[in-house]
Formats: C-alpha cells, structure tokens, sequence
C-alpha cells in the first residue's frame, strides 16, 4: 500500500483520512444512489482530481507558471471526440484519437517550456494566458473541424454507453449501466494517473524538480542540465492533462470550447490549487472535492440556509442563492489568507521526514 | 610552472570584463592532480568571479580553459560538472526547504546520472541512499539529516555545502571560503576533510581562504590575485615573504 502512494503519504493522519474517505466516496458513489447530479459531479472531480495534479507538477514542483494548461485538456477532449466520430465510435478510434492528441500536447508541452526559458516570469504568464485565449477561439472558429461554439456531440462506444444495462445493485435498486462502467473507467483512468505522477515527484527525477524550483543555479551546478528537466517536466504536465481531457469528453459525449478550454475550465484549476495547496498532489484531491462541490451545491446550501423572506428583502439580496459564486469568492480570499499554502501545505514542510525511514538495506534488490 | 603531466584544469589568458571593470585581466594558472592551491587576495580581487568562469557560471571575455587537455571553455555549467569540475559556493547556495539529506542525496544521484529516473523511488535506489548517509557523517551531519537546511546553523550549512562537493567526488574541487563564519570548533573538520582530498589520487583542489594557519597547513602552492591580476604564484614560504605581497595583501586584508 505505501509503495502504492511512492512512499508519499499526506503529512498529517487528518488529511490522510480525509483522502481516504473522497477516494472510498468516489468509489462507490455510482453504485450507491441514481442521482445523475451527485454522479456527474463526482465524475468531474475524478478527471480534474489528475487535470490540478498534473497543473501541481508544473507550477508546484517545477515552477513554470503556465495559464496554458487548459489547452492540453482542450486538446485531450477534441482528440477522443474526431476519434470517435472518425471510426464509428470504436474504442480503437478513441484511444487513437486520444494518443494523437497526447502527441499533439507533448510538442505544445515542449515549446511552452522553451518559451519559460526565454521569456521572464510575468510576461511568460501573460504569454500563455494568450495563447489559452487564442486556441479556445481558434476552437470556435475552426467549424469544419471543432463544430465552432456548440462544439461536438459523439457517441460513445455502446458497452459505455447508459444504455445497455449490465446488472441492478441488490441494496440501492441502482442500474449497472454502460455509463456506470464509463465512470469506474474514468476512475481507474485517474487513479492510475495520478500514482503516477505521484511516483514521478518522488522518484530521482521529481526530486531534481523540486532542486531546480528551490535553486536553478546549484542544481545546474550539480550537473543536472536543468533546461531538459524543464521541457520533460512540461510535456509530462501536457500528457497528463490531455488524459483527463480526453476522459472528461468522454463523460460528456460532448466536447466545446466552454467545457475545455473557456476561462472557467482555467478558474476552476487555480481555485483548486489555491485551496489545496501546490506543494503536493495531495492538494488536487482536496482542492478538486471543495471547489467542485461548492460550485454545485453553495447555491442551493446557500438557499437552504437563508429563509426566502430574509433574501428577498434589500439587505438580503447578498445572501441569497444566487450569489453563491460571490461567497465562493469571499471562501477563496479567506482560503488565501487563512492557508496560504493551501490545505495539504498548511501541515507539510518541504523535507520529507519520512524520507529515510524507507530506505531498504544494501541487498534490497529493487 | 616545470610539471610535466597535463594540468587538471588550467586557465588560458583568461578575462571578464563587466562593462568597464576587468574583474579578471588575462590570467594563465594551471593546476594539478595532488596539489592543492591556495588563491589569496584581497576583498574583491576576483578571486570568486575566477571560479565562476573555470566552473561556467560566467562566459570569459576572452581566453580559454582547459579540462586535462581538453577545451572547456564552451562548456555548460551542468556539463563541466559532470566530467569532473566540483564546485562548493563562498555564499551558502542550498535547496533551503529540502531535507539536509536530501541535498546530498541529490549531489550523488547527480553524479550517477540518475536525475532522468522517473520510474523507480528515490527510496529504492541502491547504495544511493546510503552513500548520502556516508558523506553527510563526514560533516557530522547525519543526526541532523531530516531537518530542512533552512533551519540549520550557519556553520552546518557551510559544512552540508562541502558534503555535497565530495558526494559529487569530482576531479578537480574548488572551495571558496569554505570556513568563512564558522565557529572556531567547527573549523579543524572542514581542515581534516581537505587533507583527506589531497590523499586520494589523482584530485586537484583550488582553496580560497584567509585564514592563514589553515593556508599553512594545507597548501603545496599559493597564487595571490589583486585587481584581477595574478601577482604572485609559486611555494608559499617564497610567496608570502615577496614585499609585492606584503604591500598588497596582508598590509590591507589581514592586519
Ligand atoms: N556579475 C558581476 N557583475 C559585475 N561585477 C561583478 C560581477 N561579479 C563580480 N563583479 C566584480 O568583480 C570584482 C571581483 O569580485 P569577486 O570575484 O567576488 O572578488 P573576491 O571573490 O576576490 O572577493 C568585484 O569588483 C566585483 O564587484
Ligand atoms: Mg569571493
């Protein structure tokens, strides 16, 4: 099990058991209640839980900071969605899809890296923030490829699909579809992705990541060409979003401009990162589960809360349900006051006390 | 200089200029396996600035630099140190909110090319782990290996910055002020791990300091720079009684 995690645990037994039990909620969700509302969200925190992580490994463990970061996810999703629609929505056309797309990411990951190199911090945000501007136009523009505005509607392959009924859940009474098979696809997708990368931050590589994001200059001076380290750090950040890029088109059926690429996609990453914090992955599960179950439900928290009367009179009109995404906003200035290195960074220092405990003797063989 | 053996690493009518100020003006110095070489000078004499150019950290002017025989000169910083170039820094240069043993563990992983292993742990990797163990009980470190260097005294960190030169065993080790700010006590450990470098075969050190007992101990050979310039190179006990070095040197630095 801790090789599993790559020796990572979170760096408090709270946030370990606050882990466990998003991980064992999302795991069940589906097979537990018929509400497409709860199972939707549920399905949109499992891609962007590896979308956010795969944003931590740039931004947190090697400090490119890129706004660019939807254009992989963009481009996971338009990938799978040409796939499908090319090949009759055969798995094969979708994985080939999604690994063009991934190829795609990886050169757009590596030019992104040589730009961090050449252009200083700020007019490289700057950068990318346009070029993540230009592509979500670019995608509503291209009709004969991307469909425009209104984007793609696929099929997904029929053993996905919501259906064909594979089996009823004894207690719940839930139907085991194609889409419920769909969703634990996603999960596994995820989960595996996001052991990966968690393996990566904690290998030689990953650890030479964090070196250069403390100290470029000792670490070149170490021997690590730290440009190499860069680009490859980047294009795996690409790949990783383009995954779950792909997965979240596959979800939807659907892929667009507005589910992908749009400046919301964009918001909802940083506002994870911010709350879960860049300085472990940990920060995307956590930040992932806050930021998407508050955007769903402080609306109607927020209407159940604040009796009718009160809302509709002037001084209520701050507190009625419509305003939730302003109480997201007051959450997330509080957030960055309260915990600004985000939840999981609250209680973890960048040593890895852990770190040595591990260590196996000399005729360890692996 | 009459050695016949190729120099370890040596400098070629070496020069950097910023904008109007020649920080080193046309230097020529070889250095050799088993020696070790004492730079003296002055506060700002460039002493440092030559390090950067023979480690890269600065492009030279003009001139060039040799590695045993072979031109370097338009080497990376991260090449140079990969074939041999070590370098420990006069200003504390750590990876201050990583571990004291992750420091370390990270010279030596440097130097078993193992940085682009992303599929293994960094836990698992054989002898690795232990050889950080090993040079970090060589500074008397090893009780302090989990702590982040952040939190570390002055003087151990200094000593963390020489643990990590000799976990990347290079050829050629260049210490500058390796003892500046330590306490007293501290000092005779940093003076027992040079001597150890001297007797391993084949390693050529660069020593700046000031100390003059420590200088005494130690060097085979001592070069003294002033504006930039070398002035004075050659046995020490000749060196140090030139009246061009007493003028210059210990009239302004030391007394
Ligand atoms: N990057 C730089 N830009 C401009 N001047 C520099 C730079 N580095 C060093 N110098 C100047 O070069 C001279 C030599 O500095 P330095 O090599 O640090 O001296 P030392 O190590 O002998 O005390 C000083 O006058 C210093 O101000
Ligand atoms: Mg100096």
């Amino acid at each position: 099990m801790k090789r599993l995690i790559s020796y990572d645990l979170p760096a408090n037994a709270w946030i370990a058991a606050l882990v466990a039990a998003i991980v064992l909620i999302l795991a069940v969700l589906p097979l537990t209640t018929p509400s497409i509302r709860s199972v939707n969200m549920a399905a949109k925190i499992i891609v962007f839980i590896p979308l956010a992580a795969s944003f931590i490994l740039l931004i947190g463990y090697t400090g490119i900071v890129s706004f660019a970061h939807t254009v992989f996810f963009g481009i996971g999703g338009y990938g799978l969605a040409l796939g499908l629609l090319n090949s009759d929505a055969s798995v094969s056309g979708m994985l080939t899809g999604l690994m063009l797309g991934v190829a795609l990411s990886a050169v757009f990951g590596l030019i992104i890296a040589l730009l961090s190199l050449r252009i200083r911090a700020i007019y490289f945000a700057m950068v990318t923030l346009v070029a993540a501007l230009v592509t979500s136009q670019l995608a509503s523009r291209l009709t004969w490829l991307t469909g425009g505005q209104d984007g793609v509607s696929f099929d997904i392959p029929d053993a996905l699909s919501p259906g064909v009924r594979y089996w009823t859940v004894p207690f719940s009474d839930v139907p085991v579809t194609g889409k419920v098979l769909l969703y634990y696809a996603l999960f596994a997708i995820a989960a595996l992705s996001f052991l990966a990368m968690l393996r990566i931050v904690n290998s030689p590589f990953g650890r030479v990541l964090q070196a250069i994001r403390e100290n470029e200059f000792r670490a070149s001076a170490l021997g690590y060409p730290t440009t190499w380290y860069k680009a490859v750090s980047s294009i795996l950040a690409a790949v990783f979003a383009t995954i779950a890029g792909g997965l979240y088109a596959a979800w939807l059926g659907y892929v667009g401009p507005g589910s992908t690429l749009s400046l919301n996609v964009l918001t909802d990453i940083l506002l994870i990162i911010v709350i879960g914090g860049s300085g472990s992955l940990y920060g995307a599960i956590l930040g992932a589960v806050v930021i998407i179950v508050s955007e769903n439900y402080l609306q109607s928290l927020i209407e159940l809360l604040i009796p009718v009367s009160i809302a509709k009179s002037p001084a209520g009109t701050l507190l009625s349900g419509d305003r939730w995404l302003l109480w997201l906003g007051v959450l997330y200035v509080v957030a960055i006051y309260l915990v600004p290195e985000g939840i999981v960074g609250m209680t973890r220092s960048g040593g890895r006390p852990g770190d040595r405990r591990a260590i196996p003797g000399p005729n360890h063989s692996r | 200089m009459s050695e016949p053996a190729t120099a370890a690493i040596s400098a070629t009518d070496l020069s950097i200029r910023f904008g109007g100020h020649v920080a080193v003006n046309n230097v020529s110095c070889q250095f050799y396996d088993g020696k070790l070489t004492a730079i003296l000078g002055p506060n700002g004499a460039g002493k440092t600035t030559f390090f950067n150019l023979l480690s890269g950290q600065l492009a030279p002017t003009s001139g060039q630099i040799h590695f045993y025989g072979k031109d370097i000169t338009r080497y990376s910083v991260s090449h140079r140190a990969k074939i041999g170039v070590g370098r420990a820094f006069q200003l504390t240069n750590l990876f201050p909110k990583l571990s004291t043993f992750e420091n370390v563990r990270l010279a030596v992983q440097a130097r078993g090319n193992l940085g682009f292993d992303m599929a293994r742990l960094s836990v698992d990797l054989p002898g690795v782990n232990e050889q950080a163990e090993f040079y970090l009980e060589k500074v008397a470190l090893l009780s302090k290996g989990d702590l982040d260097v952040r939190s570390l005294s002055h003087g151990d960190q200094r000593k963390l910055e020489v643990a990590m030169l000799l976990a990347l065993e290079p050829k050629v080790f260049m210490f500058d002020e390796p003892t500046a700010g330590m306490t007293i006590d501290e000092v005779p450990i940093i003076v027992e791990l040079i001597q150890a470098i001297k007797q391993t075969e084949g390693r050529a050190i660069l020593l700046v300091e000031h100390k003059m007992d420590i200088i005494k101990t130690l060097a085979d050979r001592i070069v003294i720079f002033h504006n930039g310039e070398v002035i004075a190179d050659g046995d020490p006990n000749e060196v140090m009684s030139m009246p061009i070095v007493q003028d210059v040197y210990l009239g302004r630095a030391l007394a």
